[in-house]
């Protein structure tokens, strides 16, 4: 049945429903008449109806047709205020403005939000007159659906045969020992099909023989036969395993190791989109999976199909109209087994999902112990857990019991083709043939159990491949996964030029940026910060100063524009010889599970012990550091936390000059820091600002006294530049803030300056 | 300061009524308010005056605070930056033509079609693919990582979120016709 449909699902399929959009696109490049006109596709109306719309542009034109309409809606841009990307719940759309106010130009669902950014860009060019190129998608080059932005496959179209060739490279080194573990398999097979044989002249011959031969030699002989056939089928399991051990070994190490170096290169938008927890789960148990696959699953399906075969064969020789007997049945056992796998897939997996529901309670409630006691939630936490725990209680009883009640039955219906055959077989015996063995009139005994011994031998593999697809599916999935990491593109990619010393002339031009797919944090930024400067970097949280600080590191690259070091394009350097003129200090400091002092050199492997301290000192660190019994040798204990939030940011100032970077960043890097320190330390920073570049982002603008100039961030643009004295007196955004500071400052007595 | 003030009398939320508030259409149909509230200031000035006048705002734009448990109730009214003018409690509250106005641009803004119906959903390499029926038409989608993407929102109800971003909703699960129910319990 299933078959049947498939077929014509097949046939149906040819038939391919018309390509609304090329049609429309067609249709409208007919009426544009320009040349190659830039045309993107949308997919809702106004008040979110499906439809299908294409867009083009020529000469200052926007035309828009959908099938709704006969002739298409011409707009002249140079009517259009600011061309918008906006983004809406599930939906994305393209509005403007007219004299008349604000207008909606078209929308879209979400699969087509890259493409309606990318319009949106060029619609604004284009709008102003400005010529740029029309924007590049990336599409899947099967089924030409725009990726998601830093994906690289299109889930639909992974191509499963190209997917295990990645596999290849792994087993190649080992092509030998892979060759020696098949043969061993091969032995193992062969032994099995040999020991029935064995078994039946000594039945046929012995045990049962109408005349017992007077030399009894041949029997002892068939014995031994047995004895060392077991031997050296326990010789041959040993040698393959043993072999497979080793394999498995190297190629897991080498598959771990290239996912971890893959997941240390990776951008940063690219670390994003996965949880620290996603990444572990990629390199142990996606590989562990893989390893499974390639050393145990391959060699035993081939074991099992090879004694399949060979015993089909043998059956075939020996009686073939009952091994017809014994295969009709197979193709039932098989559906059967589908049947019941496909059951009991459902019930572990509902299993395993509310098993690990209870997990992330447990990891959350942990985690959250000092919430869970200040709001003396103990109980009602004790119930929730109380609750998922009686769910995984209820789950797992109902799913053992069905698993136990079925089981039993199972294996029985599998072993049914035995009986069947034992009971033709034995009215050959007994001298009643019917009609499948009549006209054989050979069968004894002996040949009687070699029958079923073989028939028995066939049953096994297929009960065993039963199993098979449901791991194979589950390794190609772990498969996909880490081949979809492995071909993720890494910000090495574009890796250049290696830099032997900067000068630290920073230049941002008409540099944009969003994370993702979503707005833009950053717009249309310029600004020019050279050598020697300190430039201090304010305005309300979420204003972009930090995503501008990132930017300056190059952990993500503009969207738009560009950013330069000393002239030349971030994109174009090396990034690691980059950063490696870089100091950074921020609010949340990471420490690393190791002592005071492994935290501090870990800016500059090989520091001295003497520079060390001179880091620590400058940081204002060494006197904390002393205090403690051990001294530099302190365990920070997990992600610092025996420590106060301003003395890991000590450590990280220290970390951070330790390298005596070219340019030093410091996001809110004193902000855990009593006034008094971090004026020390900011006069350090002062004194060693003449050489460097300095950017400092900060809410206390006591902070930024030391600045040369201030940029004053609002909505992802500079809304002020300059010094001091000079924003103080146009009485902008920075005048008010330090007035509202100040304010607030009156309420301290002693924070009179 | 009275001494059983409550922390939570401090702020103020201000809600639109019939009384308060207008809304009409501008020219090219977006929702735009007419309302007297205390006068509404850029935010570098800073105003003590709570007075409330009638101001124009022209377009608002619409935020649902609770868009799963309540979309028709507080649905905050926001000027193009995201600062809120003010609130409205329930669509309910408002006269029948603001109701429209703001019911109208709700539905634009917030696009989450309905599943009526499963007609197919399978599984391969860690990605579910569906063919769904739902009240804009047959689609299909696919989602990685299916049980945590599909939210239980309560009563039955849940979100569904695809690759894309795309969100669907079924009202209630329990309701769905038996094949479609086999077809999702196992994310459930």
């Amino acid at each position: 049945m299933k078959l049947i449909k498939r077929i014509l699902k097949r046939i149906f399929r040819k038939k391919q429903p018309p390509d609304h959009f090329a049609l429309i696109k067609e249709k409208l490049l007919k009426s544009v008449g320009g040349e190659k006109p830039y045309t993107f596709n949308f997919d809702l109306g106004y008040t979110n109806e499906k439809l299908h719309g294409v867009c083009a542009v020529d000469n200052g034109k926007l035309y828009m047709l959908t099938d709704s309409n006969d002739e298409p809606k011409i707009t002249e841009l140079s009517t259009l205020g600011e061309i918008r990307f906006v983004q809406l719940w599930g939906c994305v759309a393209l509005e403007s403005s007219t004299n008349s106010g604000d207008i909606e130009l078209c929308r879209a669902e979400m699969k087509l939000s890259s493409v309606l950014r990318a319009a949106a860009t060029k619609l604004e060019a284009e709008r102003k007159g400005e010529k740029v190129k029309d924007p590049k998608i990336e599409r899947c080059p099967k089924c030409n659906k725009p990726f998601a932005p830093g994906r690289t496959s299109c889930e639909k179209c992974i191509d499963k045969k190209k997917l295990y060739s990645r596999l290849l490279p792994y087993m190649k080194p080992h092509f030998l020992l892979l060759l020696a573990a098949a043969l061993c398999l091969i032995a193992v097979s062969a032994i099995s099909v040999v020991n029935p044989i064995l078994n039946k002249n000594m039945i046929n011959n012995y045990i049962n023989a109408s005349i017992i031969p007077e030399d009894k030699s041949g029997f002892v002989w068939l014995v031994v036969g047995m004895a060392l056939l077991g031997l050296l089928s326990a010789a041959f399991v040993a040698v393959r395993r043993l072999v497979i051990a080793r394999v498995s070994r190297s190629i897991i190490v080498r598959l771990r190791d290239d996912v971890y170096r893959k997941i240390q290169e990776l951008s940063m938008t690219g670390l994003n989109k996965r949880s620290a927890g996603e990444l572990i789960q990629r390199v142990s148990n996606d590989t562990e999976e893989l390893r499974e696959f390639i050393t145990w699953l391959v060699p035993n399906l081939l074991q099992q199909a090879l004694t399949l075969g060979t015993i089909a064969v043998f059956l075939f020789i020996v009686n073939w109209r009952l091994t017809l007997l014994v295969i009709i049945p197979i193709p039932l056992l098989v559906v059967l087994f589908r049947v019941l796998h496909r059951f009991t897939h459902k019930l572990y997996r509902r299993q395993w999902q509310v098993e690990s529901d209870a997990g992330t309670l447990m990891h959350d409630v942990f985690s959250g112990m000092r919430v869970v006691k200040t709001y003396g939630t103990e109980k009602r936490e004790e119930k929730r857990f109380d609750e998922a725990a009686k769910k995984i209680a209820q789950i797992s009883k109902k799913n053992e019991l069905t698993w136990n009640m079925i089981m039993p039955f199972a294996s029985f219906l599998l072993s049914f083709g035995e009986y069947a055959v034992l009971f033709f077989l034995g009215c050959e015996l007994v001298g009643d043939p019917l009609f499948i063995t009549s006209g054989n009139a050979s069968f004894a005994l002996g040949d009687m159990m070699q029958f079923i011994s073989y028939v028995a031998l066939m049953y096994e593999p297929i009960r065993w491949m039963a199993n098979v697809p449901r791991r194979i599916a589950r390794a190609t999935t772990s498969l996909s996964k880490i081949v979809e990491l492995l071909d993720e593109k890494t910000e090495d990619a574009l890796a250049g030029e290696i830099l032997d010393d900067i000068n630290g002339d920073l230049e941002f031009k008409n540099l944009s940026f969003g994370y993702a797919d979503a707005e833009y944090v950053l717009k249309n930024i310029n600004l020019k910060i050279s050598n020697g400067e300190m430039v201090g970097f304010v305005g309300r949280s979420g204003v972009g100063k930090t995503t501008a600080a990132n930017l300056a590191l190059g952990l993500y690259t503009a969207s738009e524009g560009s950013l330069t070091v000393d002239g030349k394009d971030i994109k174009t350097l090396d990034q690691h010889s980059y950063r490696s003129k870089i100091g950074v200090v921020l609010q949340e400091n990471f420490l690393f599970h190791g002592t005071i002092y492994s935290n501090i050199a870990y800016a500059k492997p090989g520091a001295t012990r003497d520079e060390v301290i001179r880091a620590a000192k400058l940081a204002n660190a060494h006197e904390f550091i002393m205090k403690q019994p051990d001294g530099y040798n302190t365990y920070v204990g997990d992600r610092g936390n025996t420590l106060s939030g301003g003395e890991r940011q000590r450590i990280a100032i220290a970390r951070a000059v330790l390298r005596n970077p070219k340019i030093l960043i410091l996001d809110e890097a004193t902000s855990s820091l009593d006034t008094e320190t971090e004026k020390q330390i900011q006069e350090a920073i002062a004194r060693l600002a003449g050489g460097r570049t300095t950017i400092a982002i900060a809410h206390r603008l006591s902070t930024l006294r030391n600045a040369t100039k201030i940029v004053v961030f609002e909505k992802g643009e500079i809304e002020e530049i300059g010094p001091h004295d000079e924003l103080m007196r146009n009485k902008g955004r920075y005048y008010r803030l330090v007035m509202a500071q100040r304010q607030v400052n009156k309420m301290t007595p002693d924070a009179k300056n | 300061m009275n001494k059983n003030e409550n922390f939570l009398d401090l702020a103020e939320v201000t809600y639109l009524t019939a009384e308060n508030s207008r809304f009409y259409r501008t020219e090219n149909g977006f929702p735009a308010l007419e309302a007297v509230l205390p006068k509404f200031t850029d935010d570098l000035e800073s105003n003590e005056d709570k007075t409330p006048v009638k101001q124009d705002f022209g377009r608002v734009f619409f935020h649902r605070c609770f868009p799963f448990e309540t979309p028709d109730e507080y649905i905050s009214v926001l000027n193009k930056d995201g600062r809120e003018y003010a609130m409205i409690r329930s669509l309910s509250e408002l006269p029948e033509e603001a109701r429209e106005i703001v019911r109208f641009e709700l539905d634009r803004k917030y696009y989450c079609p309905t599943v009526k119906k499963i007609k197919s959903l399978k599984e391969k390499l860690g990605y579910s693919f569906w063919e769904v029926e739902t009240d804009k038409g047959d689609m299909s989608f696919s989602m990685h990582d299916t049980y945590r993407n599909i939210a239980n929102v309560g009563n039955g109800m849940l979100i569904i979120s695809d690759v894309d971003g795309n969100r669907y909703r079924i009202d209630d699960v329990a309701a769905l016709d038996r094949k479609s129910f086999k077809k999702i319990e196992l994310y459930l």
